[in-house]
């Protein structure tokens, strides 16, 4: 089982939006996901409550403590992936979802907040020897600004690609209750979420090869392809 | 009618704008600075001392004051960490060493004897020396690590930490040059032997 945590202390970077929309993209990829909601906040929880169908399931952790019953609860019932979203606070249970993480996904906006923010998220990960990658979340479409802050985040570690654009559909989605590649199936947010999944599954690879299935294998392929 | 401005003139200076990679290599910098002070940080340090399920026996029996702990704790992980890479390398590139000189040694037997002990017997004095070269070379790379390991160790702050790993790095640097010379001189001398042999 893969764990994925997004991660930073910076409130608003779309940590939850991020979580909902890579995990409907894995799981429209055949992969048995679940969501691990680490946030009193409870946006993925509603989101769920809106959501018709019963996958993926979100389970909520309130206490660092549950974190690793509830993983090892969910890898005993096959899931696949675990995607877990925390806090905007540099808290017990966000460092708890660091800690079990395969890979960190700290999502930043071009904007100096978002990126001295991401930095102590950084080197908790670093720390704890866990992976981790920035996604540069909500920028403009081009520009200057955009190559500055990928500049930024690369000198600091590895930047996910493609870059996540400011777009309507995500804030849609998850007021239907669905993910971006539900809501707008072929529109851009929706491919660029699917591919962001591609490159998170590589990593995830990377860090730790498929077990199981051939079908993975052949998904591996895909998104080293 | 003229519009009224509502944006001061070009004329006006504008303040500079930084840009993203210089505010976050400052942000950077900052905060590898304060490692130790944020570690001091209440609200950090006990994100540090989560209260994991199962906590060490004995941790919290520690002298020194909690909010270092993890700081200090990453920089002794560190340097045992560097200790244990370069005793492995060092082990390796002794037992490296020493076969070649297994080699040179059993090369030389392994020819058809025709009774000349005199280059032989130089061959295995340059053999020798080879040898205890090769574990000086070690007893002094030994010893500058533990003493590197121990410097580490009684580091209080972050930038003593990171003066010493710079030391360190620089010293073992010049050391491995002149090892390096020293060893090739004296496996030239072995080969030389031997060929003449």
């Amino acid at each position: 089982m893969y764990v994925l945590a997004l991660v930073t202390q910076k409130g608003g970077s779309g940590k939850s939006t991020l979580a909902v929309g890579l995990a409907v993209a894995a799981m429209e990829n055949g992969e048995r996901v679940a969501l691990v909601e680490a946030d009193p906040q409870g946006t993925i929880w509603r989101w769920k409550e809106r959501r018709g169908s019963a996958y993926p399931r979100v389970d909520r952790v309130t206490d660092p403590a549950y974190l690793e019953p509830v993983l090892a609860r969910l890898e005993a019932e096959g899931i696949w992936l675990v995607i877990i979203d925390t806090a905007a606070t540099s808290n017990a249970l966000a460092l708890a979802a660091v800690r079990t993480s395969d890979l960190c996904l700290i999502p930043a906006r071009p904007s100096p907040a978002d990126i001295e923010a991401a930095i102590p998220t950084l080197l908790a990960a670093r720390r704890n020897n866990r992976r981790f990658a920035f996604v540069l979340n909500q920028t403009p479409a081009r520009g200057g600004r955009l190559s500055e802050a990928a500049t930024s985040l690369n000198s600091l570690g590895h930047l996910a690609l493609p870059y996540v654009v400011q777009r309507n559909d995500h804030q849609d989605a998850l007021g239907a209750g669905l993910g971006v590649t539900e809501y707008a199936r072929g529109d851009k947010a929706a491919d660029e979420i699917r591919q962001l999944w591609r490159w998170v599954l590589n990593k995830l690879a990377e860090g730790k090869p498929f077990e199981g299935s051939a079908g993975h294998d052949q998904i591996a392929k895909q998104a080293a392809g | 009618m003229t519009k009224s401005r509502n944006r001061p003139p070009a004329s006006a200076p504008r303040p500079v704008r930084r840009s993203l990679v210089e505010l976050t290599a400052a942000a950077t910098r900052s905060a590898e600075n304060a490692a130790p002070a944020a570690a001091a940080d209440p609200t950090i340090a006990a994100a540090e001392q989560s209260p994991r399920p199962t906590a060490v026996p004995g941790k919290s029996a520690r002298a020194e004051p909690r909010s270092s702990e993890s700081a200090a704790e990453m920089m002794v992980k560190i340097a045992k960490d560097y200790q244990n890479s370069v005793l492995d390398t060092i082990r390796a590139s002794m037992n490296a060493a020493l076969d070649q000189a297994k080699d040179f040694a059993e090369a030389r037997h392994g020819q058809p004897q025709e009774g000349d002990a005199g280059p032989d017997d130089k061959l295995q004095a340059a053999t020798a020396a080879y040898r205890a070269q090769a574990l000086e070379v070690m007893q002094t790379n030994v010893a500058s690590t533990l003493n590197f390991a121990r410097g580490l160790a009684g580091a209080k702050t972050a930038a003593e930490f990171v003066e010493l790993s710079g030391a360190q790095a620089r010293k073992s640097c010049e050391l491995m040059l002149k090892q390096a010379e020293a060893m090739k001189a004296l496996a030239q001398a072995v080969t030389k032997e031997r060929d003449r042999g």
